[in-house]
């Protein structure tokens, strides 16, 4: 290295958050995952994991109570 | 809305993903036959219809409700849901154990986590809950009839019966979201057990006047010979709602349970189960639950006044009749004319010109509801 030349000090390392904390885990019965898992087989979702994610996200953007104001609609209590 | 009695809606029922492993799981505990009308009860508890009920009685809510009409938490609660059993049926079964519930064909409906296996007086059950002791009086009949001894405990329901109204069978959940859907924050529940004439529309409109919604919810269930099928009962339904009511403000949904015919008592029972509906009022009529004259005709309504922390308001109506002067159908507390100007709304005159073919007359049935009526080769059970 040339005399003279100093490195330019590294930046502080930030901190990065760690995989696992980006993320929780959740039990369900083994029956449903195991379920889950014959459910996937075929289909593009590679894990129970990403199919679950998948279910929640979608669910999550329904209200509660939309299936039951289906089954309601689907009787004609509702239009 | 009200919330439900006890504040919570019970929901004693396994989700879709066990099924197949409870069924399995099932055939490992000792098994116990229940009849249809305890099948049903098993499925009101299960969703809420009972709500608090979570089970069967135990002793010591069975023996408060008895003599008390309310649950150990001091909830009203006037007819005790129970679960009777033969020597044969709970021996070995103690505190703890977990039967299986299965319609006559063996099929599982529910388990049974038992708390409690234990006795009753027959004669004391009967005379509280009754007011008496005679034979003729259906429940005590059954009172009589039931098995030696009682299981308590909490069921989860398994399988839901097949029934051909699944149309009409909403549970509390769906009621409460169906109201909400309306927009109905008041909402008076109307029990009936019969087909609709225009005293009973008299009834439902007055009462409807004052508040945002219509519950009609029939009780459907066993059947004594003479009345009317429950299916014509719900084709006379739509007629009459479909002519004669606004679309917005009244629905139908039924009730499957059987009647009890405890009148006062059961007036209360069926208050709270339309509160647990999402009702806010309940109409009681003369004589509500009774039979032959068990009762006095407006016990079931005084019997309200035991009860200022029921929660649903009941609306109570005197007796009704077409009177010729006023024109229109009335009532005993609205009509100053001599009797001689009523027409009762007699089942046995309605019968016997339907019998013949007739239509009945305008004043009492609907012409669409008699169209109803009259196509029926055999409205009556036999």
């Amino acid at each position: 290295m040339p005399s003279g030349f100093t490195l330019p000090k590294s930046p502080p390392r930030q901190k990065v958050p760690r995989m696992r904390e980006q993320y929780v885990t959740l039990s369900i019965p083994k029956p449903l995952y195991e379920r889950a898992q014959r459910a996937i087989e075929g289909t593009g979702f590679r894990s129970v994991t990403e199919y679950a994610v998948f279910l929640l996200r979608e669910s999550l953007s329904l209200k509660p109570g939309d299936s039951v104001k289906e089954r309601l609609r689907a009787l004609g209590y509702i239009d | 809305m009200l919330p439900p009695h006890g504040g919570r809606l019970v929901n004693r029922v396994l989700p879709d993903e066990e099924k197949d492993g409870a069924v399995k799981t099932s055939t490992e505990y000792p098994r116990l036959e229940v009849n249809e009308d305890l099948a049903k009860d098993i499925e009101n508890i299960a969703y809420g219809v009972f709500s608090p009920l979570e089970g069967f009685l135990c002793r010591n809510d069975f023996e408060k409700v008895v003599h008390q009409k309310r649950l150990s938490n001091d909830l009203p609660w006037t007819l005790p849901i129970v679960l009777d059993a033969s020597p044969q049926e709970y021996r070995g079964v103690r505190g703890g154990d977990t039967i299986t519930l299965t319609d006559p064909q063996g099929a599982p409906i529910a388990l049974l986590k038992v708390d409690e296996v234990y006795g009753y007086d027959k004669r004391d059950l009967a005379l509280n809950v009754y007011g008496t002791v005679d034979p003729a009086h259906p429940g005590v009949a059954k009172t009589f009839a039931m098995k030696e001894r009682l299981l308590g405990g909490r069921i989860t329901l398994i399988q839901r019966s097949p029934d051909e109204f699944q149309k009409y069978r909403l549970t509390p959940m769906e009621t409460r979201v169906l109201f909400k859907e309306k927009g109905w924050n008041t909402v008076v529940g109307f029990q009936t057990r019969n087909i609709p004439h225009l005293g009973h529309e008299y009834v439902q409109k007055t009462a409807l006047t004052f508040v945002d919604g219509l519950f009609i919810n029939p009780v459907i269930g066993k059947k004594k010979v003479g009345d009317f099928k429950d299916e014509v009962i719900l084709e006379a339904y739509e007629a009459l709602i479909r002519h004669y009511y606004l679309k917005d403000l009244a629905v139908m949904a039924i009730l499957r349970t059987e009647m009890r015919y405890a009148g006062p008592r059961e007036a209360i029972f069926h208050a709270i189960i339309r509160k647990n509906f999402g009702c806010t009022h309940f109409v009681v009529g003369r004589d509500h639950a009774g039979v032959g004259k068990f009762y006095p005709p407006y016990a079931a309504q005084e019997i309200f006044n035991e009860f200022p922390d029921l929660g649903i308001t009941p609306l109570f109506f005197k007796a009704f009749f077409f009177c010729r002067k006023c024109g229109t159908v009335v009532n005993e507390k609205i009509c100053p004319h001599d009797p001689s100007f009523r027409t009762d709304f007699s089942g046995t005159g309605l019968r016997q010109k339907l019998s013949k073919g007739e239509a009945p007359p305008t004043e009492l049935i609907r012409p669409e509801v008699a169209e109803v009526l009259l196509k029926w080769k055999d409205p009556f059970v036999e």
